[in-house]
């Protein structure tokens, strides 16, 4: 059997003939030019996403320093006797700036840390002796020592660079966290650490105290105006706003 | 003549400017992705005045050395190295607020008393940044220099070692030991003749 071709019209004939197939000179597709940048887009943007995420294409990373494996030493240990009766959880931001010291810049060095901290008040047990501890029966007279303030924690591990632009030495940068230390110990003193850190230590004490069998328990601060530096014998009994008495 | 070639060669911008939106639509894009705030790092942490009550009887001064020698790929030219002394504060002893007075039993016939306290813990850390000193430098001409951002990341793995070493170190239980002695001393002194002191 033969199979007959379609018949193509004269105009179409020659349509077909001038039609070039192959071009040796360029390629003889004729894309549009979006297209292209469409699918080149579109490839990049996959790529952008699937390479972070494959092993393969770590070396595009820029890989973290590790620090050498060094010894841990004890340098010294002491015994302490510290009753901490308060905290005070802060954070803050220090912005500093100074000359530029980059080549060709013509701004202002300048940088941003964020520093969160810790800052913990109690009593000093090690400056109690038996001077300041008087029992007489059911009644306690007790005299603390002042509350201070032990620590101001700030880790590097709280420290946060925020931003940096241009040169800072570690030696400013240290001048600059030590002042968010001593700011942050400003801070916990003005919203009344040390009174808070009083008042929660005389209550405990109170209540341990009245547990080990004691009635009466009478506690003061050393150098406050209800109690002054006096002997435990000649010690007025008026103290606390704590004070309890069965 | 090819006129629409020779068109594109006196007119160049005609052709670059397709492309050259294109770049601006791409940059824009990239431009509007999220960036981190100073307002995200801020959120959710607020001054707070607490509580406490913890009895800290030990504290141990920690000695590290951070030393970095950034040359270890091929094409790092030149030498990258720092190296830091740091002095570290750990205190010790019992939180007092886990511990419950009925655990308290006392004789007062026989004057004596059992205390019942938690077993120790580690109660601070602290690395102060004054006592961070950085001894030792030494950048290549071909190498930039440490930033802010690098050595606090550095002294935050040599925070991190510290740490992972303080259980090792025989802390907690020398704290025990101090707490015990420090409060069979204080009850002796309030008048009781025999004391035992019990961590659980």
């Amino acid at each position: 059997m033969v199979m007959k071709l379609p018949k193509l019209n004269k105009a179409r004939k020659e349509k077909v003939l001038m039609k070039p197939v192959v071009r040796m000179d360029r390629v003889g597709v004729k894309v549009n030019r979006w297209v292209v940048l469409v699918v080149l887009m579109t490839i990049l943007i996959v790529l952008a996403i699937v390479t972070p995420k494959h092993k393969s294409f770590d070396w595009f990373k820029k890989k973290d320093l590790k620090i050498d494996d060094t010894k841990t030493l004890v340098a010294q240990i002491k015994q302490i006797d510290e009753f901490v009766t308060a905290g005070y959880c802060d954070e803050m931001v220090l912005y500093y700036s100074k000359e530029g010291t980059r080549l060709l810049s013509h701004g202002r060095d300048e940088i941003v840390i964020v520093a969160k901290g810790k800052v913990r008040a109690g009593f000093d047990f090690g400056k109690v002796d038996s001077t300041h501890v008087r029992a007489s029966g059911d009644t306690l007279w007790l005299v603390l020592p002042e509350p201070e303030i032990f620590d101001v924690v700030v880790n590097p591990s709280d420290i946060k660079v925020f931003q940096q632009d241009g040169n800072w030495s570690h030696n400013q940068v240290t001048r600059i966290e030590k002042e968010a230390c001593d700011k942050m110990k400003e801070r916990a003193i003005e919203n009344g650490i040390l009174d808070k850190a009083a008042r929660v230590g005389m209550s405990r004490m109170i209540e341990m105290l009245e547990t080990l069998g004691y009635r009466t328990v009478l506690i003061s601060i050393q150098g406050t105006p209800e109690c002054p530096l006096i002997a435990p014998d000649q010690m007025l009994p008026v103290v606390s706003e704590i004070l309890k008495n069965h | 003549m090819n006129t629409k070639r020779y068109s594109s060669l006196l007119c160049p911008w005609r052709g670059v400017s397709r492309w050259g939106w294109c770049l601006v639509v791409v940059v824009l894009l990239c431009g509007a992705c999220k960036k981190h705030s100073l307002q995200d790092e801020l959120d959710g942490w607020l001054p707070q005045l607490t509580e406490m009550a913890e009895l800290g009887t030990v504290e141990y001064t920690i000695n590290k050395i951070v030393s970095v020698n950034d040359n270890d790929e091929w094409y790092k030219l030149g030498d990258r190295m720092i190296l830091f002394t740091t002095t570290s504060y750990v205190k010790a002893g019992v939180d007092m607020a886990m511990m419950s007075l009925d655990k308290v039993v006392v004789d007062e016939a026989s004057r004596s008393v059992v205390v019942r306290l938690p077993h120790a813990k580690v109660l601070s850390f602290n690395m102060p940044p004054d006592e961070v000193k950085m001894t030792y430098k030494k950048i290549s001409m071909l190498r930039s220099d440490f930033d802010a951002k690098e050595r606090n990341k550095l002294l935050v793995q040599a925070e991190k070692q510290i740490r992972t070493g303080i259980p090792k170190m025989g802390i907690l239980q020398e704290a025990e030991e101090n707490a015990k002695e420090s409060i069979t001393a204080m009850l002796r002194q309030l008048g009781f003749e025999k004391v035992t002191v019990k961590f659980e």
